[in-house]
């Protein structure tokens, strides 16, 4: 069997690139929330690795849109989408979740880069002044239900495959945990390389505190990874065989030990825990770390794609 | 002797070659083939008896007899000879055993599935015709081969 | 203090969240529900593949009825063997076609309403206009019969001819056409139907139905052929 071409695949690499890009923004705004929060305050705009994460989170989700329309049969009725609406449907629950969650991206995004707008206006909109001094007085619903609706998008990308019951592979209850978490680990990963290419400090302390997140965050991806075909080749059956056929010999076997495990999660680990341990943080260290982390995200949601496509129930 | 000669000659004399052998062969395959020349049975069978097929094609050297059996004493006393369709006294497997002493059931059965099904229930003859220059069985239309299927199959 | 209530409005948001899912869950669950109990007629097809020769009879004539383009098909015989020696040797046929699901995994995933399951025929059938083609109802099926159809880029697959010959009062084409009576077509509603009464009368098999699909063919399984284990 051709590794990219057989009878059962329906959907190519196009949405394996979607599903990336989407878990990248959630993560990468997730990142953003912290940072202000916890680390930065009303300064926040002013770190790179902020501004890094702002300029992902929405050119991300546009991208992936663009490519998911780019995908469809008929383009140009993309608009169906949005008018019409089936309740069961996860793709058009998540269509929901990604209109609202855009709303409340450039809501959050005015509300932290409020100053520099309002110093760029000079008064010469009273319009811009209100609504930004709104947006500031529901800050911190807005920031809720941007990290909600982060997250919900985030295991969307999971919750699309897993409601496919042709394909034991995907129709798996820890598929969506996976995405999440792999998704806001890529987040980490594109703020840390965007923010250190535009500049930012490699030895900062957003590079500390992502980089604490980032250590526990890929051992509960290893642990899901784990779980998610200790779980298939338990269920036995075509889900065993799914699963043997994914992580055993052949292209894409080498694609999941080479590139998933050890490039995109054992080498990020172990550069992270070096780091961690010698404090000492140089723009190629921390380059390099996130690049691996994101080639093995993107890596991991083609596997997943195609892998998971080629047995059915 | 001049260049376009030391050409052109030998090129005129290998068109003539192959054209003096191309033509009677045009001709042979309407009337002149070896196996209609077989005065024993065209004699009688005049009418339905010439061969214009593949089978009847001389490099294969085939005579009449080499499928329809030994002559014996036919037409005037005993003989083993068979005749291929579903009226003749010949039972399927004996029409079938005919054909496979020379076709493979494997090439057969790769050349069409149906092969495998009916090799002991229709005799080749149901569907396939020798005797006429084209099978009328090959490159059938889809349609006609159904009707064919259905001519068998159907159920009242 | 503010720390207090931006924890407190994150809560919130998270309930209210959880309440519409929960809701839209609900609303899935009553759609379901309505289905079932709504609907007086509900088509079935028999394949008995006893009867089937693998003719082929049946997926010319739906090609032909429903005007489906080369290249792709609403309905297929899939051959299997030979079995046996020669010359006892025989096949096996398998009818591979939309299922007719009452599960109906097409209509659940799609996400414009354009896969819908009409309420009075049972028939599960696509709305050509709606769909964009997002290619997710091909994936969901379990049993891979759906495909876009070039000409008009829409999912497309067998409806049990709701738009062409049951508008005209007359049976499927496949069954029409089928030359030995293999197929048999009607009401499950009906207790005096055909269906009906090969139901009752023959053992039958379906197709995945471990997947909760309820599917509306039903399969007469072939004497012959090989054990399986």
């Amino acid at each position: 069997m051709s590794p990219f071409h057989f009878d059962s695949l329906v959907w190519h690499w196009p949405i394996a690139i979607y599903l990336f890009l989407a878990g990248i923004s959630a993560g990468a705004i997730c990142f953003a929330v912290l940072l202000k929060h916890f680390k930065l305050g009303k300064n926040a705009y002013k770190s790179s690795f902020v501004r890094a994460a702002c300029l992902i989170a929405p050119l991300a989700v546009f991208a992936g849109l663009g490519i998911l329309v780019i995908d469809l049969t008929k383009p140009f009725d993309f608009w169906k989408i949005l008018v019409f609406y089936n309740p069961t449907s996860v793709m058009s629950i998540g269509v929901a979740v990604l209109l609202i969650y855009q709303v409340a991206l450039f809501a959050w995004l005015a509300c932290l880069f409020k100053e520099p707008i309002l110093k760029w206006c000079n008064n010469r909109w009273p319009v811009v002044d209100k609504v930004l001094n709104a947006f500031t007085k529901w800050e911190a619903t807005i920031t809720g239900l941007l990290v909600i609706l982060a997250l919900g998008l985030g295991a969307y990308t999971g919750f699309l495959l897993s409601a496919l019951t042709t394909f034991p592979m995907l129709n798996n209850p820890v598929l969506p945990l996976l995405f999440l978490i792999s998704g806001i680990s890529s987040g980490a990963a594109g703020t840390l390389l965007g923010g250190v290419l535009m500049k930012g400090n490699p030895d900062g302390k957003e590079v500390h505190f992502i980089h604490n997140i980032e250590i526990p965050l890929i051992l509960l991806e290893l642990a899901l990874l784990f779980t998610f075909f200790v779980g298939l080749i338990l269920t036995g059956g075509q889900s065993q065989a799914a699963a043997l056929n994914a992580i055993g010999e052949g292209f894409w076997g080498w694609i999941f030990w080479g590139g998933v495990v050890v490039v995109g999660l054992a080498m990020p680990l172990a550069f992270n825990l070096f780091m961690t341990a010698s404090a000492k943080r140089k723009f190629s260290y921390v380059a390099i770390t996130a690049s691996c982390s994101l080639f093995g995200v993107l890596l991991l949601r083609n596997f997943i794609l195609y892998t998971g496509q080629m047995t059915v129930a | 002797m001049s260049k376009i000669s030391k050409i052109a000659l030998p090129l005129l004399t290998s068109i003539l070659v192959v054209f003096s052998f191309s033509s009677p062969m045009v001709k042979a395959e309407t009337s002149e083939l070896k196996m209609n020349q077989n005065r024993q049975c065209i004699m009688c069978h005049k009418k339905n008896g010439n061969m214009y097929g593949l089978h009847a094609n001389d490099a294969l050297g085939q005579t009449c007899q080499d499928c329809h059996g030994d002559k014996g004493k036919h037409p005037r006393g005993e003989s083993d000879l068979i005749g291929f369709s579903q009226s003749s006294p010949a039972t399927v497997e004996q029409q079938t055993a005919a054909c496979m002493s020379c076709h493979d059931q494997q090439e057969l059965s790769e050349a069409d599935w149906t092969h495998n099904v009916h090799s002991n229930k229709v005799n080749c003859a149901g569907c396939h015709q020798l005797h006429p220059e084209v099978d009328p069985i090959i490159g059938i239309s889809e349609s006609k081969r159904i009707a064919s299927c259905v001519s068998c199959h159907e159920s009242k | 203090m503010k720390k207090e209530r931006r924890q407190f409005i994150k809560g919130a948001c998270a309930s209210a969240f959880g309440v519409a899912c929960v809701s839209g869950l609900g609303i899935a669950k009553s759609n379901a529900h309505k289905d079932k109990n709504e609907t007086n007629c509900k088509y079935a097809l028999i394949h008995d593949e006893n009867k089937c020769i693998g003719c082929d009879a049946c997926s010319v004539a739906c090609r032909e009825a429903n005007d489906v383009p080369d290249g792709v098909s609403r309905l297929e015989i899939e051959r299997e063997g030979p079995f046996g020696e020669y010359p006892n040797q025989f096949y096996r046929f398998t009818r591979k076609s939309c299922q007719q699901c009452e599960g109906k995994p097409c209509v659940n995933v799609c996400p414009t309403g354009a896969a819908y399951h009409d309420p009075s025929t049972g028939i599960v059938s696509v709305d050509e206009w709606k769909c964009v083609g997002c290619l997710y109802c091909i994936a969901a099926c379990p049993y891979q019969i759906r495909f876009i159809n070039p000409v008009t880029k829409a999912a497309d697959k067998c409806d049990f001819c709701k738009e062409t010959r049951l508008k005209e009062g007359r049976q499927p084409a496949c069954v029409e056409a089928c030359p030995t009576k293999a197929l048999t077509f009607g009401d499950l509603k009906d207790p005096h139907s055909q269906v009906v009464e090969v139901l009752k009368a023959t053992p039958n098999y379906r197709s995945k139905t471990e997947l909760g699909t309820r599917p509306k063919v039903f399969r007469i399984a072939s004497q012959e052929g090989e054990i399986k284990l």
